[in-house]
């Protein structure tokens, strides 16, 4: 039987995802790890307040214009395909709700999301795997200082708090963009739009995607910081920190959005 | 072997501040380091010597406990390091200073905030007294007025000393040089040296330099170990291995391309 499991290609076939399995229960053994590990630090009142400010700033306020372009846009496209419709059926009314539930519960938080892994979370996983590989995270255990204290808990805070934030943001922005568009392609007055968004969309859908932005920044944050603090050396670890740290994010966000809509809706 | 371990402690503590025994040390399937056996006096300066790649900075790794031995034990400042917990390391490493190869400064602080970062994490002090501390740690050094400069702005020798002055900010027992001297003029190799000789005669603190520089491990060293394919082959005063008869070391120290060094 070894042998011809061995003969067809079949050992080494069934060894590689044995492997891979592997690897993927370590890689999230070590997330939640370092999650735990933050989670203790925060509760033990290791809060940094001057490094969280400054990452709020970086990794927060630093994104929104290119939150705010993406999700502009975002909204702009929902409005110009739903406004086609609308106005060829008479239902221009619901234009505005439509986008602002599409906006509130699913594109705003995924594309905030999305958007800050690219530009925030691949700074964190350079930043941090840069350090590594130029031994600055062995100098903070060498000088008794936790890497998770002083590296972690500041940006997991920072994104905690900037995501939901750039979320409300993204919902404006894409309310606004899709307003724009209804109004020039399909003649709806932004008093009709407004007053279909007060209509249709409830605070549960805006609470909703405050949730979502809640565990995406969690999923950010710990998947970052674990591909920085566990990069190989060299230039070529800090890029596969980086590149891993964006896609793992972005895989992670899409799988985590399908389930929360499913329990959220 | 001097040192007599009972219950974790090593008893004559007044005497010996690192005792590592029989650790053998494993990384990615290869084994780096075997029966690796010594121990360093208080006071004492060893300098580690080796081929690169002979695991001399992977065995101070393991004095400090970023890499875990895969047997053996290490005794530092009487600690059975591998029983210590997460609290027990923070206290342990409170005591030791660190001059990594490359200077590993925190490219976002300032100079001050590097050199004083052992004390503004772990100190009450206040930061105007830090401050001054750091002043008079960078004026040994030769980096009067850099304070408020940031690593990029210094060039690499600049940030090695600065990286001295971290090390020993916080009066630590022992200190652990990784390659200090590797990158660095001659002329700069020189100050180095002669910082490490300043180091020890002001802060009497116990040393362990790793390097492959003989110029630097006869300037600086007490006794001299020498590490060849992963084992101790030679350890002693600094006049005795110098005078070795192992055809090892005699390559090593001559730096000829013949003999039972392969290269």
């Amino acid at each position: 039987m070894t042998a011809f499991l061995e003969k067809t290609g079949i050992t080494p076939f069934l060894s590689r995802i044995g492997i891979f399995i592997i690897a993927l229960l370590e890689y999230i053994g070590g997330s939640v790890l370092l999650l735990l590990e933050t989670l203790s630090w925060i509760l033990r009142g290791a809060l940094r307040l001057r490094h969280t400010f400054y990452q709020m700033a970086f990794l927060g306020v630093n994104s929104t214009a290119i939150v705010i372009l993406t999700t502009g846009f975002a909204g702009m496209v929902i409005s110009l395909q739903l406004v086609q419709q609308a106005v060829k059926y008479g239902l221009t009314m619901y234009v505005g709700g439509g986008v602002a539930i599409a906006m509130a519960r699913e594109l705003a938080p995924m594309l905030t999301a999305v958007v800050v892994a690219g530009r925030a979370g691949s700074a964190i996983a350079a930043e941090i795997s840069s350090m590594k590989v130029s031994d600055q995270i062995d100098a903070l255990y060498a000088m008794a200082v936790s890497p998770v204290k002083y590296l972690v808990v500041p940006r997991f805070l920072a994104l905690l708090i900037m995501l939901p934030v750039l979320t409300l943001f993204s919902n404006l922005a894409g309310d606004v963009g899709g307003a724009l568009v209804a109004h020039s392609l399909g003649g709806v007055q932004f008093d009709i739009f407004q007053d279909s968004i007060t209509r249709l969309m409830s605070l549960k859908d805006l609470w909703a995607g405050t949730y979502k932005a809640i565990i995406f920044s969690i999923i950010i944050s710990m998947i970052c910081c674990y591909q920085g603090l566990t990069a190989g050396r060299g230039a070529a670890g800090v890029g596969q920190a980086t590149v891993g740290a964006v896609v793992y994010s972005m895989i992670m966000i899409f799988i985590a959005n399908y389930i929360l809509s499913s329990v959220l809706f | 072997m001097p040192g007599n371990i009972e219950n974790n402690i090593i008893n004559d503590m007044d005497d010996i501040v690192v005792s590592v025994r029989d650790i053998h040390v494993v990384l990615g399937g290869r084994t780096i380091l075997k029966d690796i056996n010594f121990d360093l006096k208080r006071g004492e300066t060893l300098a580690v010597m080796g081929l690169s790649g002979a695991g001399k900075s992977t065995l101070l790794r393991c004095i400090l406990g970023l890499l875990k031995p895969a047997s053996g034990e290490i005794y530092v400042l009487g600690k059975q390091i591998s029983k210590l917990n997460g609290k027990g390391w923070d206290d342990l490493r409170k005591n030791i200073g660190m001059v990594f190869q490359y200077p590993a400064l925190f490219d976002s602080l300032t100079i001050m905030e590097n050199v004083g970062f052992g004390l503004i994490e772990h100190s009450k002090m206040p930061i105007e007294e830090i401050r001054k501390l750091v002043s008079e740690k960078l004026a040994t050094v030769d980096l009067i007025g850099t304070e408020d400069m940031y690593p990029n702005e210094l060039s690499g020798g600049m940030q090695k000393r600065a990286s001295f002055a971290r090390a020993v900010i916080t009066n630590p027992h022992i200190i652990l040089y990784d390659e200090p001297t590797t990158g660095l003029d001659p002329i700069m190799l020189t100050v180095i040296d002669n910082l490490i000789k300043e180091i020890k005669k002001e802060t009497s603190a116990s040393a362990i330099i790793v390097t492959h520089d003989i110029k630097t491990a006869s300037a600086v060293a007490d006794k001299i170990a020498m590490i060849y394919e992963g084992r101790i082959i030679e350890i002693g005063e600094v006049s005795k291995v110098m005078q070795s008869d192992n055809p090892v070391v005699r390559q090593f120290m001559e730096g000829s391309t013949t003999g039972p060094i392969k290269v």
